[in-house]
C-alpha cells in the first residue's frame, strides 16, 4: 500500500515541471502561408461571408507578424464594424502595433479603437496618445463616444448637442448601422428626459421604418406611446412583437407595458387573459424555480432576454451565423480556399461552443431573476386593476378611445382609408399601422 | 357514396383550415388576431390613383379555328369616383396569323376555305364598375395594390367582310406600380348584336395594358 502511495505521489510531482513549459501549437499546413490568408479574406468579403471574414482577420493578427497582413486584418475588422458587426471586438485592438495608413477614415477608426481598448485596460496615457491622433472635431465615432460618456453622467444637453451634430454630418449609406445607433441613443435620451414626443418622433419617422427592423425599437416606441396615453397605438405597436419575425430572446417588458395599459384602462378581462398567456408560456419554469429545481432543466429561460446576458447572445449569434455561412456559402468559395475556410469555420465553431458554456450559469440566473420579477409584478396586477376600476381618481379620467369598427372611409375624391381586423401574422407594409381596439373601462 | 365522400372532404378541409391558421402564426396570438382579447386593427390609406387614365397595350384573340389575332390598342378612361368609371373610347387593331388548320385541311382532306372572316379592329365605349380593391404579394417579395372592375358597354367590330355592333362584357384587374402608373390585365367578350345566324362571331380578347394616370 505504501509503495502504491509513493508511486502515485512520484507520478503527480513529475508533472509539475510541465506547468512551466510554454504552450505552443502548430498551424495546419494549409494555414501557414499568410498570402493564402489574405486571398481567402478577400474572397470571404466578396461573398459577404462577414462572420467568417472577421474570424479570418483575427486569426491573421494572432498567427502572423507580417505588418501588411496586420494592416489588412485591421482594415477588414474596421470595415465589418462599420457594416454593423454586432459583437464587441475591442479585444482585437489591444495588441495592435501597426502604423495605420490608407484612408483617413481607417486611420481615425484604428486610433479610436486603440484608444478605447487602452482606456478599458486602465492605460490612460496610452489612450490619450491614441486619441490625439484622431480628428476630434469631425470624426463621428469620437463624437459619439463623447455623447455616450455625457449620457452616462446624465449630462443630457451635451449628449443631445453632440448626437444632433453627428446626425447632421454628411454620412453615407454605408454608415447606416452607426446612424441607427446614434438615432436610437438620442431617442433614449429624450425618453429619459420625459420628452416623449421627440423620442417618439425618432422611432416613428426613422427607426421603425427600417428593414430589417430592430424589435426593441417597437418596445421603446410602445413605452413612449404609453406615457403619452396613446394606449391603443401602444398595443398596436406591441402586436408587432407577436410576429414570427421576432426571434428569441424575448423581452418580458412587453408584458409589463400591456399590463400598465390595462391598469390605466381598468381592463380586468384583458389583464386576466394577459396573465393566463404569461402563465401558459412560463409556468413550468416559474414552478421549477420556486421549487428549487436546477435551472438548466428549463431551456425556455434561454429565450428570455436580460441585459446582463449580452456576451451570451453575441456568442450565440456568432455561432448561428458561422454555421449558416458554412452550410450555405462555403461551396461558393474557390476550390483552393475551401480547405482553409473549412478549417477556420470548424475551429472557431468548436471554440465558441466551448466558450458559450462558461456563460450559461449566469445566463440562467439572470433570466430566472427576470422571469420571477415579471411574474411577481403581474401577480398583483389583477387586484390593482380591479381596485383602480372604482378609484375616484381614475373614474373621472377622460381617456379618449376611438371606436375602430371595420370600415372603409372616404378621404377626398378618390382616396380612402381602410380599417380591417388582423387575422394573424402581419404584412410588412402594415407593421406600424396597428391599433388595439380597447376602450376605457373605468367606472364613471 | 357521393354523400359520404362529401362529408369526408368537408372534415379534411375543416381541419386543414385550422392547421393553416396555426401555421400562420396563430400560436403567437391567443385568439384570432387579438392581443389578450383586444382586437388589433390596421388602419391604412389606399393609394390614391388619378382620375384620368390613358392606356395602351397588346391583345390576343385566340379563339378562331383558322387564325389568331394579335392586336395593338389604346383607350382613355375617366374615373368618376372609386366605384364607377367610363372607358370613353377603347380601340384595338388586329393582325391575323394563320393557324395550322388551313394547311391540314389542304394536305389531308384536299379542301380549302373559300373565305375566312378576319377581325380587323374593335372599338367600343364601356362602363366600368370597380368591385374590388386589395393588395397581394408578388413573387413572395413585392406588395402590390390592385383594383378590379367589371366591364360592360357597346362597340363596333369590323372584319374584312362586314361590321357588327357589339355588346362588350368583361373584367380587368389593375396593379398599381405607383399613383401614376399601373399594369392591367383585361379580358373582354365583344358579342356581335346584329349577326344573322347562330354562328355570329364572338370576339373574346385578352389584353395586357399599361396605364398612365394623370
Amino acid at each position: 500500500m505504501k509503495k502504491k502511495i509513493l508511486l502515485l505521489t512520484l507520478i503527480i510531482y513529475s508533472t509539475f515541471p510541465l506547468a512551466g513549459v510554454k504552450w505552443d501549437g502548430t498551424l495546419p499546413q494549409i494555414a501557414q502561408d499568410h498570402k493564402t490568408w489574405e486571398i481567402l479574406l478577400n474572397e470571404l468579403l466578396e461573398k459577404e461571408m462577414y462572420y467568417g471574414a472577421l474570424v479570418t482577420a483575427y486569426r491573421g493578427l494572432l498567427y502572423y507578424d507580417n505588418l501588411a497582413t496586420k494592416q489588412k486584418a485591421y482594415q477588414t475588422i474596421v470595415t465589418l464594424i462599420d457594416l454593423g458587426y454586432p459583437e464587441n471586438v475591442l479585444n482585437m485592438f489591444v495588441t495592435g502595433d501597426i502604423e495605420p495608413a490608407d484612408n483617413a477614415d481607417f486611420i481615425n477608426s484604428y486610433n479610436f479603437y486603440k484608444a478605447i481598448a487602452n482606456e478599458s485596460k486602465g492605460m490612460k496615457k496610452w489612450a490619450d496618445d491614441f486619441f490625439s491622433n484622431i480628428d476630434k472635431d469631425n470624426f463621428y465615432k469620437y463624437l459619439f463616444y463623447l455623447a455616450v460618456q455625457a449620457y452616462a453622467i446624465n449630462d443630457h444637453p451635451k449628449s443631445i448637442t453632440l448626437l444632433e451634430k453627428i446626425l447632421k454630418l454628411p454620412l453615407e449609406k454605408k454608415h447606416l448601422p452607426f446612424i441607427k445607433k446614434a438615432a436610437r441613443t438620442l431617442a433614449r435620451i429624450y425618453f429619459k428626459q420625459e420628452n416623449y414626443l421627440k423620442s417618439l418622433d425618432i422611432y416613428e419617422t426613422f427607426l421603425t421604418k427600417l428593414n430589417p427592423i430592430t424589435p426593441s425599437d417597437w418596445l421603446e416606441m410602445a413605452w413612449n406611446l404609453y406615457y403619452l396615453k396613446r394606449y391603443q397605438e401602444s398595443l398596436g405597436i406591441l402586436y408587432n412583437l407577436e410576429s414570427q419575425v421576432v426571434t428569441p430572446p424575448h423581452n418580458l417588458e412587453n408584458y409589463i407595458i400591456r399590463a400598465l395599459v390595462y391598469l390605466d384602462l381598468c381592463a380586468t378581462d384583458n389583464v386576466e387573459k394577459l396573465i393566463n398567456k404569461f402563465q401558459k408560456t412560463y409556468d413550468s419554469a416559474i414552478q421549477g424555480i420556486i421549487n428549487g429545481k436546477p435551472l438548466r432543466n428549463h431551456k425556455e429561460l434561454l429565450l428570455i432576454y436580460s441585459n446582463q446576458n449580452k456576451n451570451f447572445y453575441d456568442t450565440q449569434n456568432a455561432i448561428n451565423n458561422l454555421m449558416t455561412e458554412y452550410n450555405t456559402k462555403l461551396k461558393q468559395l474557390s476550390k483552393d480556399n475551401q480547405p482553409l475556410a473549412s478549417f477556420i469555420y470548424k475551429s472557431e465553431y468548436m471554440m465558441l461552443t466551448k466558450k458559450i458554456n462558461f456563460y450559461l450559469e449566469n445566463v440562467y440566473n439572470a433570466s430566472a431573476t427576470q422571469l420571477i420579477m415579471t411574474a411577481e409584478s403581474l401577480k398583483f396586477l389583477k387586484f390593482s386593476v380591479m381596485r383602480e376600476k372604482f378609484n375616484p381618481d381614475t373614474v373621472f379620467n377622460n381617456i379618449l378611445s376611438q371606436d375602430f369598427k371595420n370600415s372603409f372611409e372616404d378621404i377626398g375624391n378618390r382616396g380612402f382609408t381602410l380599417i380591417w381586423e388582423q387575422q394573424g401574422d402581419y404584412w410588412r407594409d402594415e407593421r406600424n399601422k396597428y391599433f388595439g381596439d380597447i376602450s376605457n373601462q373605468c367606472v364613471k | 357514396m357521393a354523400y359520404k365522400i362529401l362529408i369526408i372532404l368537408s372534415i379534411i378541409v375543416f381541419h386543414s383550415w385550422n392547421a393553416i391558421n396555426i401555421c400562420h402564426g396563430e400560436n403567437n396570438v391567443d385568439e384570432r388576431g387579438t392581443l389578450d382579447g383586444v382586437y388589433i386593427k390596421a388602419i391604412e390609406t389606399y393609394p390614391n390613383p388619378k382620375p384620368q387614365e390613358f392606356n395602351f397595350g397588346v391583345g390576343l384573340y385566340p379563339y378562331n379555328a383558322y387564325y389568331s389575332g394579335f392586336g395593338l390598342g389604346a383607350s382613355y378612361t375617366y374615373y368618376f369616383n372609386k366605384t364607377w368609371a367610363w372607358d370613353i373610347v377603347n380601340g384595338m387593331s388586329f393582325f391575323s396569323f394563320d393557324k395550322d388548320l388551313i394547311s391540314v385541311l389542304a394536305e389531308d382532306f384536299g379542301v380549302e376555305p373559300e373565305q375566312i372572316e378576319r377581325i380587323e379592329f374593335l372599338v367600343g365605349s364601356n362602363l366600368k364598375y370597380v368591385h374590388s380593391y386589395g393588395k397581394l404579394i408578388f413573387l413572395k417579395k413585392f406588395i402590390r395594390y390592385y383594383r378590379s372592375s367589371f366591364i360592360f358597354g357597346i362597340g363596333l367590330a369590323s372584319t374584312n367582310e362586314r361590321s357588327y355592333f357589339t355588346g362588350n362584357f368583361g373584367f380587368d384587374i389593375n396593379f398599381f406600380v405607383n399613383d401614376s402608373f399601373s399594369v392591367k390585365f383585361e379580358a373582354c367578350d365583344s358579342m356581335t348584336l346584329n349577326g344573322s345566324s347562330i354562328a355570329s362571331p364572338n370576339y373574346i380578347v385578352v389584353k395586357i395594358i399599361t396605364g398612365i394616370s394623370y
